[in-house]
């Protein structure tokens, strides 16, 4: 940003160059598909779906825990399902060579998907 | 052969502005720029001799750089990048079918420019939970030491720490907006892109104001000492000249 449009800048200024980088376009997760690296541009796609759904199943446990409507037994399944299913999804992002940043997309004015 | 179009403005406004300065911006970006008219409505242009506009981050500066000087010193509707058009005929045609809602644009945004302001904040230093807080947040059916259990424990304190973030930006957000709604009622709050930045806003206010807008933003800075308010502009009215074009 050009500095003579910051007008008014207040506390650390390191920690606001921080943020802004994060918003900067070439920042923002996109899906760069080319022809040369379309199964990794495929992958990325694929597992931040599937990250997304994993996110989703979570914080449905979150809200059937908060409704105290699980039993013990449910809750020692739950815990297990949600752990394994973690840990699969790093393998496979190891397996693409993906990291936790990478699996988002950026919706424009929506903001980012995950 | 294709038009560029930067932006549409009043006709009068154009010819007594004084402070324009067409040749400058020519010298400085390296493009001719002329205009086209229709009644009062004038299209700032340019012509090329491609007939599409290349997507760089080069190109997309200068467009950019272009309508902002524009704007430093004319209201104007600012065009999307890509505004591109075959010959003076189509331009006119735009400026025809549009001719009520760019003029009915550019008075509300006459002589007004457009502001951004952002709250950044350690969030977690407000809404971080303590070890105490933890131990009465966990529901009874969590508490065990079984493997499942402690990773839920840690899944069901990662998601109340998001709610705690999103209740506090939702009530820092109902203040502010109360706030900023003394000094203008052209707001739009933007979806924060971080989670970092609290607020993210965007205002329209006349240009005469802008020491007010500066004392005014100097003045929420002492009533939320907790946050870093980042204030920018001022900006062409990207997000209040939103008008689908015919």
């Amino acid at each position: 940003m050009d500095e003579n449009k910051i007008l008014f800048i207040a506390g650390s200024a390191e920690e606001i160059i921080e943020e802004l980088e994060k918003i900067k376009p070439e920042n923002q997760g996109r899906i760069n598909a080319t022809p040369e690296n379309v199964d990794s541009g495929l992958a990325k796609l694929v597992l931040t779906l599937i990250e997304l759904i994993r996110k989703l199943i979570e914080k449905q446990a979150m809200r059937r825990i908060e409704g105290d409507s699980l039993t013990e037994e449910q809750i020692e399944n739950l815990g297990e399902t949600l752990m394994k299913l973690e840990n699969k999804m790093e393998e496979l992002k190891k397996i693409f060579k993906l990291t936790d940043k990478d699996l988002n997309l950026n919706l424009g004015p929506l903001g980012d998907l995950i | 052969m294709s038009i560029i179009i930067y932006a549409i403005a009043e006709l009068y406004d154009l010819q007594s502005n004084k402070t324009l300065d067409f040749e400058a911006i020519n010298s400085d970006s390296n493009i001719e720029l002329e205009t086209i008219q229709f009644d009062n409505l004038t299209a700032i242009v340019s012509r090329q001799d491609k007939n599409d506009i290349s997507i760089n981050k080069e190109d997309v500066l200068t467009y950019s750089k272009i309508i902002e000087n524009i704007a430093q010193n004319l209201t104007i509707l600012p065009m999307r990048y890509n505004s591109l058009v075959a010959s003076d005929n189509e331009v006119i045609n735009i400026l025809t079918k549009n001719y009520s809602s760019f003029n009915d644009a550019i008075k509300t945004l006459y002589n007004k420019d457009e502001y951004s302001i952002r709250f950044l904040s350690s969030y977690k230093n407000s809404t971080d939970i303590t070890i105490k807080e933890k131990n009465e947040l966990v529901p009874d059916i969590l508490k065990g030491d079984s493997s499942s259990k402690i990773y839920l424990i840690n899944k069901y304190m990662h998601h109340k720490q998001e709610e705690l973030h999103t209740q506090y930006q939702k009530e820092t957000q109902e203040k502010i907006k109360s706030e900023v709604e003394k000094i203008t009622t052209q707001v739009i709050f933007k979806k924060p892109l971080t989670e970092a930045i609290i607020i993210d806003l965007v205002l329209l206010i006349e240009k005469e104001r802008k020491n007010e807008l500066l004392q005014f933003v100097s003045d929420l800075q002492s009533i939320y000492p907790q946050h870093n308010i980042l204030l920018t502009g001022p900006w062409p009215p990207y997000n209040f000249a939103q008008i689908k074009v015919e």
